[in-house]
């Protein structure tokens, strides 16, 4: 009896030793400690001029980013830019890898912006990458970058820790501007392969191309740290008396078309285009009223509903389009304006007309000139005429959305006006 | 409520008042038979003359002073009075005793509460009248505060190391001759005093019976601590979690005795244990019991969020940061990089050599002479340690206030047996984590779920109301109901008389307000 507990005890003590051994000498399968990891933030593809994809990679360098852990206290570019080369992406970021000390790591990838040449040519096999690899986030934004990604991508972040995060905020935040264009990997890839909508997304450019100018404050100082950034980059890539931005804006949008980069819309068709899909929020509009071109109202559109009703007649499908504009009055600079109703009244006319002519043009750009269905509008009939779609598809993008009538109806509504009712008014003016 | 009892044997309160016989023989067997099962009554037989009579006392409620001086009394009574008629007695004793003799009462009811209040009770053979003799025992009332178990609001007495303070502190707050006590002599060579405290007609007789029956399976040379005997009588001996409650609060003890639970008290240490235990009991503090319903309820997931913290916060930690990056946000994690960068060991050595310090510095301020400081040193070590481990660059800042927060946040579990299994718990989920990452501690959770959902505790499901789910018990789980709305006891406990309250024990003030009572008034 006691041998047999002896034994027992000893088995228990052998397998216990096993387990030990089993835990403590094998490797941490699939482990990685943060600090080996190196993180990228964005990553920018471009095709160069031999038609190789051409992927810079922004390293970040965390000890440098937090001043009070820097190691030793001087001022230290934030980031390793990396540029390499490659028949195609993978194996451009398996040279990636090789100059990389530690595991390249793309789970905090926010961005991935691709150059006006690469989304031409190389967008379909370049998200296939983003999908596979297991690193990445689903909802990882897919950009587009006026002229090449990898000079956008080299521009100093103002406001967040890293340009990523701030192009990952600039989507976010809506404002006074039209964001929601911008699609994520996933939206992307279901949008692309879909046969009832197109995908879009957003495009990001220097901010002096879109006309706004930023002035940094400690001017020197600001070009010590430029001369810094741009060190790197003159070591792993060849072209660079291009301009670095100094800042980057996001404001129009790319459309696609069978997976290629077909067109890009400007500011006011985005704005066009979103009215159409009932996304438009927070967007600033001016209406003249008056004789001289200082009289100007501003209003803000605080809030957009579309409803698109696909129809049948005589055979050939049509869609009616009621768009519902909901806006405040930002600012008034016509002293002779009283707000009652029928200024108002004349006021939501005016802005309707002006609706319909911005919708007018982008259906005009995007449906008849690039037959693309970057709204949705075969998804709609999809949706309502299961049956019809089947025949619709094969012809929906040659000719059929080109010849497809389109009823536009709007309504605006102008409820608010601030903390002011009527404008300013002169005493000597009245 | 209480007068749909189904147990006819139960004692009634409330029942109508039985005459007092005049028969000492009758008497006796009364209050025999209502304090059936209450190894504290002493029946004091004593002989005047051909007057038999009787003091009848609760050993622990009465004033030994007292009664000695009644003794006394009543033997110089004696001899003087030879054949005395019955007002003689009577106008002796009061001449004897002008101020003690409180009261004379031929009811039973009465008599019975004022043993139960600390009273000596004589009764003389032939008379119809008993004598009361007021002997609160006063000595007992420097009773010392639980330091184990603290509460900001409730009564803050705690048991002493005095098995006689301690029956006297629960029968102080259960004034009910159903309140059964039972003593066991154990250990072979201490002889330690025990008493198995239950309510009958609450408590369930197979428990009480389970009780007993392993109490005295016990066959040991000395019980020194209450650990000897809940060691000896819990269901799952090898289990590290606690199936018997223990408590040093007789409040705690007495509402489980209302519950329906067994109290074991052991002679020499100041705390009681209650069975059956269950799981969420541990979780549950004597405070939530006084505190406002929704702060209780506030407070009680506060403890739960505590549970866990102490449980997977290094652990969690750890796993995130050697498997799970993808989980941090991108600024975070590029604070945690830039701190670990130049940091020597994986963070799972890190973990450990700081719970290893904290663990150190705890047994040293516990077994340090209070004057070199106890606690405070190791609150101020653990800071100052993790405080100098960072700035050496041996253990990373959020390594450091992930252990100190754990540290602190295990004090959050009121049973401090609770709070140490909990605490080493910690320990295997964070070697789990290190080498597994979240799949590890989960698959370590669910270990130790399915084995605490296994346990039981006198027959009843360690994890009940839980699991098996019992609806009814789920207000003082989740939530603490208000009092009003706890009409039933915890179920489970196998308690024969489920109703713990009235119906509408919630006020229903008038619905005309004073000021409209006013106007009334004047119109």
């Amino acid at each position: 009896m006691k041998k047999m507990k002896a034994n027992k005890r000893i088995r228990l003590f052998h397998s216990m030793i096993l387990l030990v051994a089993l835990l403590t000498l094998t490797g941490c399968w699939s482990s990685d400690e943060i600090n080996n990891l190196s993180t990228i933030t964005l990553i920018g593809i471009d095709e160069n001029d031999t038609g190789e994809v051409e992927v810079t990679a922004v390293i970040v360098k965390p000890h440098t980013l937090f001043a009070e852990t820097a190691v030793d206290g001087s001022e230290q570019s934030k980031f390793l830019i990396e540029t390499t080369t490659g028949e195609s992406i993978f194996d451009a970021v398996s040279d990636l890898s090789s100059t990389t000390s530690e595991r390249i790591y793309f789970g905090h990838v926010n961005a991935i912006v691709f150059g006006e040449r690469a989304a031409r040519k190389r967008m379909v096999s370049s998200l296939d990458f983003f999908k596979r690899e297991t690193d990445f986030r689903p909802n990882t934004n897919v950009l587009v970058a006026r002229g090449k990604a990898s000079q956008l991508v080299q521009a100093t972040p103002h406001l967040n820790v890293t340009l990523g995060m701030e192009l990952e905020d600039l989507v976010l935040s809506n404002k006074y501007s039209e964001t929601d264009m911008v699609e994520d990997v996933t939206q992307f890839m279901k949008d692309l392969s879909s046969d009832t909508k197109d995908p879009t997304t957003g495009i990001i450019s220097s901010a002096k191309r879109q006309g706004v100018d930023i002035h940094l404050t400690g001017a020197k100082n600001h070009s010590d740290t430029k001369k810094k950034e741009e060190e790197p980059s003159t070591n792993t890539q060849e072209n660079s008396q291009l301009q670095i931005p100094e800042a980057i804006s996001l404001k129009e949008t790319a459309v696609f078309k069978d997976g290629k980069l077909k067109g890009i819309l400007d500011e006011r068709e985005t704005r066009g285009a979103l009215l159409v899909k009932g996304k438009l929020k927070n967007e600033v509009v001016v209406l003249s009223c008056g004789s001289s071109p200082e009289e100007t109202i501003s209003l803000n559109i605080t809030n957009s509903a579309s409803k698109l009703t696909p129809q049948f007649s005589a055979g050939a499908p049509h869609m009616a389009i009621g768009i519902q504009v909901e806006a405040e009055i930002g600012q008034l600079a016509c002293p002779d304006f009283n707000v009652d109703p029928g200024q108002i009244d004349r006021l939501n006319q005016q802005l309707e007309s002006l609706v319909k002519q911005e919708v007018t043009r982008v259906l005009n750009k995007a449906k008849n000139q690039w037959q693309t269905d970057i709204f949705g509008f075969g998804q709609e009939f999809y949706r309502k005429y299961p049956k019809e779609w089947k025949q619709m598809a094969p012809v929906w993008r040659n000719g059929m959305l080109k010849n497809m009538k389109v009823d536009l109806s709007v309504s605006a509504n102008i409820s608010r006006h601030g903390l002011l009712k009527d404008p300013i008014k002169d005493k000597e003016g009245k | 409520m209480s007068k749909s009892l189904p147990n006819n044997k139960q004692w009634d309160t409330e029942r109508s008042s039985i005459p007092q016989s005049s028969s000492l023989e009758t008497n006796l067997s009364m209050l025999k038979e209502t304090f059936d099962v209450c190894d504290d009554i002493v029946f004091q037989q004593a002989q005047f003359g051909n007057q038999s009579g009787c003091l009848v006392y609760l050993s622990e409620m009465i004033n030994k002073e007292t009664l000695i001086e009644i003794e006394q009394g009543l033997s110089s009574l004696i001899p003087q009075n030879q054949q005395e008629s019955k007002e003689s007695v009577i106008t002796l004793i009061h001449r004897h005793y002008p101020f003690q003799s409180e009261n004379e009462t031929q009811d039973l009811a009465i008599i019975v509460k004022k043993i139960l209040s600390g009273h000596i009770i004589l009764l003389v053979d032939g008379i119809e009248q008993v004598f009361l003799f007021s002997s609160d025992n006063q000595t007992n009332r420097t009773w010392t505060e639980s330091d184990r178990e603290r509460t900001v609001r409730g009564p803050q007495a705690g048991f002493s190391e005095s098995i006689q303070t301690n029956l006297k502190l629960i029968r102080q707050k259960i004034q009910n001759p159903n309140l059964k006590v039972r003593y066991v002599t154990l250990g072979k060579q201490t002889n330690t005093k025990i008493s198995v405290v239950y309510m009958e007609g609450i408590a369930d007789e197979e428990i009480v019976h389970e009780v007993h029956q392993r109490l005295s399976n016990i066959d040991i040379d000395g019980v020194l601590d209450s650990h000897y005997v809940e060691s000896m009588i819990k269901d799952s001996p090898r289990s590290p979690f606690p199936t018997v409650f223990n408590t040093a609060r007789p409040d705690r003890v007495c509402g489980g005795l209302l519950d329906g639970k067994v109290a074991v008290l052991i002679d020499g240490t100041p705390s009681a244990l209650t069975a059956p235990a269950m799981f969420v009991e541990f979780l549950h503090s004597s405070e939530d019991y006084y505190d406002t319903s929704l702060i209780s309820t506030i407070i009680r997931w506060v403890r739960f969020l505590g549970l866990f913290v102490t449980l997977i916060l290094p652990a969690f930690y750890v796993g995130m940061i050697m498997y799970h990056q993808d989980l941090l946000q991108s600024p975070f994690l590029m604070r945690i990089v830039a701190n670990r960068e130049a940091l020597p060991y994986p963070a799972l050595v890190e973990a450990l050599f700081m719970l290893l310090t904290y663990e150190l510095l705890r047994e040293a301020g516990l077994r340090m002479p209070k004057i070199f400081g106890g606690p405070v040193v190791t609150i101020l070590g653990l800071v100052l340690i993790g405080q100098a481990a960072v700035q050496a660059g041996i253990v990373g800042p959020v390594m450091a206030i992930v252990v100190s927060v754990t540290a602190l946040t295990a004090f959050i579990l009121p049973n401090y047996e609770f709070h140490q299994v909990i605490r080493f718990c910690g320990i295997p989920l964070l070697l789990l984590a290190g080498f597994f990452g979240f799949m590890g501690i989960i698959v370590g959770l669910m270990f130790g779920l399915t084995h605490l959902v296994s346990l039981r505790s006198f027959g009843v499901p360690y994890f009940s109301p839980v699991s098996p789910a019992r609806k009814e018990g789920w207000k003082d789980v989740f939530i603490r109901a208000p009092w009003w709305a706890m009409e039933t006891r915890a179920p489970g406990i196998g308690v024969e008389n489920m109703n713990r309250s009235g119906e509408n024990n919630s006020a229903t003030p008038p619905k005309t307000g004073k000021e409209n009572r006013d106007e009334e008034n004047e119109g």
